[in-house]
C-alpha cells in the first residue's frame, strides 16, 4: 500500500477540524446540558433535603399534636364522665324529689279515701242505728213514758241556769203567758196540770196552755213559747243527734 | 278531718258526751212576718248566725242574710206554694251545702244539688259547703303545668295553667262562651273535670251548651251548675259557690279541675239585688260595699293545692261582660285585680271578621311562661312581639306608604300570621298542633304558600302531627324533619 502524504495530511486536517466542529458544536453544548443538569439535579437534591427536613419537622409537630389530643381526649373524657355523672345524680335526685312528692300525695289521697269510706259507712251505720232506735223507741212509747218525761220537763225546768230561766219569763212575758203544748199522746189531767204548775212556778204568773197532738214526738212533750221552744220528746232529741252527726 | 272544712257547731246542738243523759233541751223558733222578691223576713230566732240555712215550716228553705235586734232577713232558697206569712221557722245549725263527687259528672244540677236533667237525683256521698275560707298560704303550691284552651292565641301567647284564674272579658255577644266551651272540649282524655256553671242565662243557650257538650261527649267529665234568668235571685247569687263547692271536692283529693264562672256580671247583679232588697246600704253603682270581697273570697279558692293535701288544681275562667267596650268600669276592674290575667274580646276585631276576636295587646296572662311547655315556649318566643310590631307597621299602609322590601317581609309575615290565628268554633287544637304550627311558622316554611290555603294546610299538618310518634319532648331536629315531609306530602 503506497502513503500519500497528502491524503493523509488532509486526513488529519479533515480530523482536527472534525474535533474543533465536535468541540465547538457539539461537545460545548453537552458540556453545558450536562452542567445545568448537574445543577439542576444538585438543586432539586437539596430542595429535597430542605423538604425532607420540613417533613421530619413536621412530623415531629404532629407527633407532638398527638399526643396532646390524646392527652386533651382523656381529660375532656375524665370531665365529660364527672359531668354525665354529676347530671344523672342530679336527674335521679329530681327524679327521687319527684317520686318522694308523688308518694306523699298519693298517702294523702289513700288517707282521704279511706277517712272518706270511714265516714260514709259510719253515717250509713249511723242512720241505720236511728232507724232502730226510732222503730224501738215507737214500741216502747206510751203514757208512762209519756209521764216520765212530763216529770223530767217539771224538774229540769226549775234547775236550769239563771240565763236560760230569764229567757223562758221574757218569751212568757211577750206572748202574755200564751203557749202551745204539742204532746205524742193524749195526756191526762194530772200531766196537764204538772206543767202547768212548773211553768207558773217559773214565771210566777198563771200561763194560758193550748194542747195539741204532733206522733212526731214518739213519747214526750213539746213547749212552744213564741220563739222559745222547751223540748222534752223522744222524737226531737234523736233529730237533735242526727242532724249534728249528719253536718260533722 | 279535711282540716279544710271547719265545724259550725251552734250553741243548742252539742255531740254526744260519754256522761250523756236526756235533759230538758231548748231551742229557738221564728215565725214568718213577711214574703216578698225572693227575701222572707223572721223575727224571732236570736241565735241565727250569717249563712245559717232557716228550715219553714212548710218544707221551704232559706239562708241568712241579713242579722236585725228583732228580725232575721233570710233568702229563699227554695219556694212552695204553701209558703206564707206566719209560718214557723226554725235554725238547722248548719251552713248550706251540697252533695260532691263523681255522681255529679254528666249531671245538670241547680246550686242546691237537684236533678235538672230529668234523670234522678245524683246519690253523692260527700258534701261540700258552699262557703268555706280559701286554702292557707303555706297550703298552696306554684302553677308550674300548663292547661291547654286548644285556642292557638291563648296557648302561645297568654298561656294559662292549672291553677290559675284568668278573666274573659268583652261585650256581648264577642264569643266569650264559645272559648270556654272549646277549652271544656279541649279537657278530653287530659284528666281534668269541668264544671260549667250558668248564671242568669236563657234556657235556650243552656240547652246549646249541654247539646254541644253532647254532641262532643264531653259530657262524661263535665258537670253543669244552673241557676236560670228566672230562678230565684238567691239561687242565682249561690250558683258560683255552688259549682265551686263541687270543684273544691274534687281538688281536695287530688284531681285537676277548671271551673266556668258565666257570667260574673249577672253574678255581682243579684247579690246589689238581694242586698238593696235586704236594705243594705248602697255603694258606687248601687252595690253594697262587699261586693269585691264576694268575687275575691270565691276565686280565691282556686289554686294548686301542694302535694301534702293530695296536689290536686282548680282553674277558675270567669266570665264579664263589659258595655261598649269599657274595661273601667266597676265590676270589670275588680275582677281584673283578684284574676291571675284577663283575654280581652274586642269588639273591632270582631267586626273585621277575625275570631276568636283576642287583643293581644291588652290580654296578659300573669303566670305566663311558667305554666307554658318549654317546647312550646321557646318557639312561641318572638311571636307576640312580631306581631304587635305588624300591628304598628300595618296602621302605616293605610297611608299608602313605599316600604323598603324588609318591611314588606315583615308586614307579609304578620298578615300569615293572623290568618293562622283564625280558628272556627269547636275545633281546639292539641298541644303538638301547637308546636307544628309554631315551628312551620318560624322556620318560614308557609310563607310561600297562597294565604287562603293556610287553614286547610294547618287542619292536615295538626291532624299528622297527633297521628305521629312525635311528643313535645321529641328533639328539635325530628319535628322539622317530619313537618318539611309532611309539607312535601301535603
Amino acid at each position: 500500500m503506497q502513503l500519500d502524504p497528502l491524503t493523509f495530511g488532509f486526513e488529519i486536517l479533515n480530523f482536527l477540524v472534525l474535533l474543533w466542529l465536535l468541540h465547538r458544536f457539539l461537545y460545548k453544548p453537552i458540556r453545558a446540558a450536562i452542567a445545568l443538569r448537574q445543577t439542576t439535579l444538585e438543586d432539586a437534591l437539596i430542595a429535597a433535603q430542605t423538604r425532607e427536613q420540613s417533613a421530619k419537622q413536621k412530623e415531629l409537630e404532629i407527633d407532638q399534636l398527638k399526643a396532646n389530643w390524646a392527652t386533651e381526649k382523656a381529660s375532656q373524657e375524665k370531665a365529660l364522665q364527672v359531668q354525665l355523672s354529676e347530671e344523672k345524680d342530679k336527674a335521679l335526685d329530681k327524679i327521687r324529689q319527684a317520686a318522694a312528692i308523688e308518694k306523699v300525695r298519693l298517702q294523702t289521697l289513700l288517707a282521704q279515701e279511706q277517712a272518706d269510706h270511714s265516714k260514709q259507712a259510719r253515717i250509713t251505720q249511723i242512720e241505720n242505728a236511728f232507724h232502730l232506735v226510732d222503730t224501738f223507741l215507737k214500741r216502747l212509747s206510751g203514757l208512762d213514758l209519756d209521764k216520765a218525761l212530763v216529770t223530767l220537763f217539771s224538774e229540769d225546768l226549775l234547775t236550769l241556769s239563771d240565763l236560760s230561766k230569764q229567757q223562758i219569763c221574757d218569751a212568757l212575758e211577750k206572748q202574755k203567758g200564751q203557749l202551745m203544748l204539742e204532746s205524742a199522746h193524749t195526756l191526762g189531767d194530772s200531766a196537764i196540770a204538772k206543767v202547768t204548775l212548773a211553768l207558773n212556778t217559773l214565771w210566777q204568773k198563771n200561763i194560758t196552755l193550748t194542747t195539741q197532738l204532733d206522733s212526731s214526738l214518739i213519747s214526750g212533750i213539746r213547749v212552744s213559747i213564741g220563739a222559745l221552744v222547751l223540748h222534752a220528746n223522744l222524737g226531737d232529741e234523736l233529730r237533735f243527734f242526727k242532724e249534728q252527726l249528719a253536718h260533722e | 278531718m279535711n282540716k279544710l272544712i271547719p265545724k259550725l257547731v251552734p250553741s243548742n246542738l252539742i255531740p254526744i258526751p260519754e256522761d250523756y243523759q236526756m235533759s230538758l233541751r231548748i231551742s229557738e223558733q221564728g215565725q214568718v212576718i213577711s214574703i216578698g222578691d225572693g227575701i222572707v223576713w223572721i223575727e224571732g230566732l236570736p241565735s241565727a248566725m250569717l249563712d245559717e240555712v232557716i228550715y219553714l215550716e212548710d218544707g221551704s228553705r232559706a239562708l241568712v242574710f241579713l242579722l236585725d235586734t228583732k228580725k232575721v232577713g233570710a233568702i229563699l232558697l227554695e219556694q212552695r206554694t204553701s209558703l206564707a206569712s206566719g209560718l214557723r221557722a226554725k235554725r238547722s245549725g248548719h251552713r248550706l251545702d251540697i252533695g260532691v263527687g263523681d255522681a255529679l259528672l254528666g249531671r245538670v244540677i241547680d246550686p242546691l244539688g237537684r236533678s235538672l236533667d230529668g234523670n234522678p237525683e245524683p246519690e253523692t256521698k260527700q258534701r261540700g259547703q258552699l262557703e268555706i275560707s280559701s286554702p292557707a298560704i303555706l297550703d298552696r303550691d306554684f302553677v308550674s303545668k300548663p292547661l291547654y284552651t286548644g285556642n292557638r292565641i291563648i296557648d302561645t301567647q297568654i298561656p294559662i295553667g292549672k291553677g290559675q284564674r284568668q278573666l274573659i272579658i268583652g261585650d256581648g255577644g264577642l264569643g266569650k262562651s264559645s272559648l270556654v266551651i272549646d277549652t271544656i272540649l279541649r279537657q278530653k282524655n287530659e284528666d281534668v273535670l269541668c264544671i260549667y256553671v250558668s248564671i242568669g242565662q236563657t234556657r235556650s243557650s243552656i240547652a246549646t251548651v249541654i247539646d254541644t257538650l253532647d254532641r262532643h261527649n264531653a259530657m262524661s267529665y263535665t258537670t253543669l251548675v244552673v241557676s236560670e234568668a228566672n230562678e230565684l235571685t238567691g239561687c242565682r247569687y249561690l250558683a258560683p259557690f255552688a259549682g265551686c263547692a263541687i270543684a273544691e271536692a274534687w281538688m281536695q283529693r287530688g284531681r285537676d279541675t277548671l271551673i266556668i264562672y258565666d257570667d260574673l256580671s249577672q253574678h255581682a247583679q243579684a247579690y246589689r239585688e238581694l242586698s238593696l232588697l235586704l236594705h243594705r246600704p248602697p255603694g258606687r253603682e248601687a252595690y253594697p260595699g262587699d261586693i269585691f270581697y264576694l268575687h275575691s273570697r270565691l276565686l280565691e279558692r282556686s289554686t294548686v293545692l301542694s302535694p301534702d293535701l293530695g296536689g290536686g288544681s282548680m282553674t277558675a275562667l270567669p266570665i264579664v261582660e263589659t258595655k261598649q267596650g269599657e274595661i273601667s268600669s266597676y265590676i270589670p276592674t275588680n275582677l281584673i285585680s283578684i284574676t291571675d290575667g284577663q283575654i280581652y274580646l274586642d269588639q273591632k276585631l270582631f267586626a273585621a271578621g277575625i275570631l276568636p276576636c283576642i287583643d293581644l295587646t291588652r290580654s296578659v296572662s300573669r303566670i305566663g311562661g311558667k305554666a307554658q311547655h318549654p317546647a312550646i315556649k321557646k318557639e312561641a318566643g318572638r311571636i307576640r312581639l312580631d306581631y304587635l310590631q305588624f300591628l304598628e307597621l300595618e296602621a302605616f299602609t293605610r297611608f299608602g306608604t313605599k316600604l323598603e322590601p324588609a318591611m314588606e317581609k315583615k308586614l307579609q309575615r304578620g298578615q300569615l300570621l293572623r290568618k293562622i290565628l283564625r280558628q272556627d268554633r269547636l275545633k281546639p287544637v292539641s298541644d303538638l298542633g301547637q308546636l307544628t304550627w309554631l315551628i312551620a311558622y318560624n322556620e318560614q316554611w308557609l310563607d310561600n304558600y297562597p294565604i287562603n290555603d293556610i287553614p286547610t294546610m294547618l287542619n292536615s299538618l295538626e291532624e299528622r302531627a297527633e297521628n305521629s310518634d312525635l311528643s313535645l319532648l321529641t328533639p328539635r331536629e325530628k319535628w322539622l324533619s317530619a313537618i318539611k315531609n309532611w309539607l312535601v306530602s301535603l
